[in-house]
């Protein structure tokens, strides 16, 4: 029986530590795949996806349980992993900048790919890790995670308008890369 | 007609983000998370009893100063108390109302010795150190 966020989250503020495992359980491959697709090295976004649900455990008292748990783990998770790229070297911090036209990081995709398990997977996977910072980010929080532009806005700290910029420039290059791949990414009509 | 933006065009692209796998997640990363998590508290848990333990002994000299400062005023009005009553030995002591002109007879004059006043000086000066005497307890903060 699956329990609403809200209710683990009122457990959790009542003092039971042990429910906000139910949370980490939950969340936690939608949270490492975030920062595996932001910090674009397996270590890196462990580190950030522990620190993620320990600083959500630790400010759990400012979460709106009006809202969804994920947009707000996924801001946070967001920002330790900006600030994890930041820590090495690896992107500039400047506000409307930072996920547009931050520097790329040397790493190779193949350990990020190493870790999904089938070969077409893999295809879009290497595809959405080529992409630009912001553009992987915003479309693995959109697509995958189902979250409402105005909540990546928010999470990401831009304009909606700046993220569907960025979903448009990220469609055009998966399938210019899908393309290149011979994944089939044809329009279908509706 | 309406026509949405091209990102939520409902195509195999989209179907494919949407069903994009999960990458494999780190082995016991929910045990390592909580482990920590249990850590945290605990260090704040005895944080807290530190800075607990702290505020006592911050606590203490005050309350242990306050019962002080308070018999040793007692001591000092009755010193001072008994020095008038003893230099003024003899004189009755109306305690009618002015009203009925009772104090203008019999008033107990100011001791002329010089201990006497010294002692009353002492207690007079004790006194007002008593009543600006800093007891406020500092803030845990």
């Amino acid at each position: 029986v699956s329990v609403p966020d809200a209710d683990v989250v009122r457990d959790v503020r009542r003092g039971d530590r042990e429910a906000f495992g139910h949370l980490v359980r939950k969340y936690q491959a939608r949270t490492f795949g975030l920062a595996l697709m932001l910090v674009r090295q397996p270590a890196g976004a462990e580190e950030v996806t522990q620190d993620a649900f320990v600083r959500a455990f630790t400010y759990l008292r400012d979460f709106d349980d009006a809202r969804p748990f994920y947009p707000w783990l996924a801001s946070i998770a967001v920002r330790l992993a900006q600030n994890w790229l930041l820590k090495h070297g690896r992107t500039i911090r400047r506000e409307g900048t930072l996920i547009e036209h931050a520097p790329e990081p040397a790493t190779t995709t193949s350990a990020l790919t190493a870790l999904v398990a089938d070969e077409e997977s893999r295809q879009l996977w290497q595809s959405v890790a080529a992409l630009s910072s912001g553009e992987r980010t915003a479309v693995i929080l959109y697509y995958r995670d189902e979250m409402a532009v105005v909540d990546i806005a928010r999470a990401l700290g831009v304009s909606s308008g700046t993220i569907k910029t960025l979903l448009f420039r990220a469609r055009g290059h998966l399938r210019s890369r899908l393309e290149a791949a011979g994944i089939d990414h044809e329009e279908k009509p509706t | 007609m309406t026509y949405r933006p091209t990102f939520e065009v409902d195509d195999a692209l989209s179907m494919r983000l949407a069903a994009l796998a999960q990458p494999a997640v780190p082995r016991d990363l929910t045990g390592i998370v909580m482990a920590r998590i249990a850590r945290i508290e605990d260090a704040d848990a005895a944080g807290g009893s530190v800075a607990a333990a702290t505020g006592e002994l911050r606590e203490r000299p005050a309350a242990r100063g306050w019962p002080a400062a308070a018999a040793a005023a007692a001591v000092v009005g009755l010193a001072a108390g008994l020095a008038l009553v003893v230099s003024g030995y003899g004189a009755p002591i109306n305690i009618v109302s002015p009203l009925d002109g009772g104090l203008t007879e019999g008033l107990v004059s100011m001791p002329a010795t010089a201990s006497a006043a010294a002692i009353l000086t002492v207690g007079v000066v004790l006194y007002t150190a008593g009543l600006f005497a800093p007891l406020r307890v500092r803030s845990r903060m």
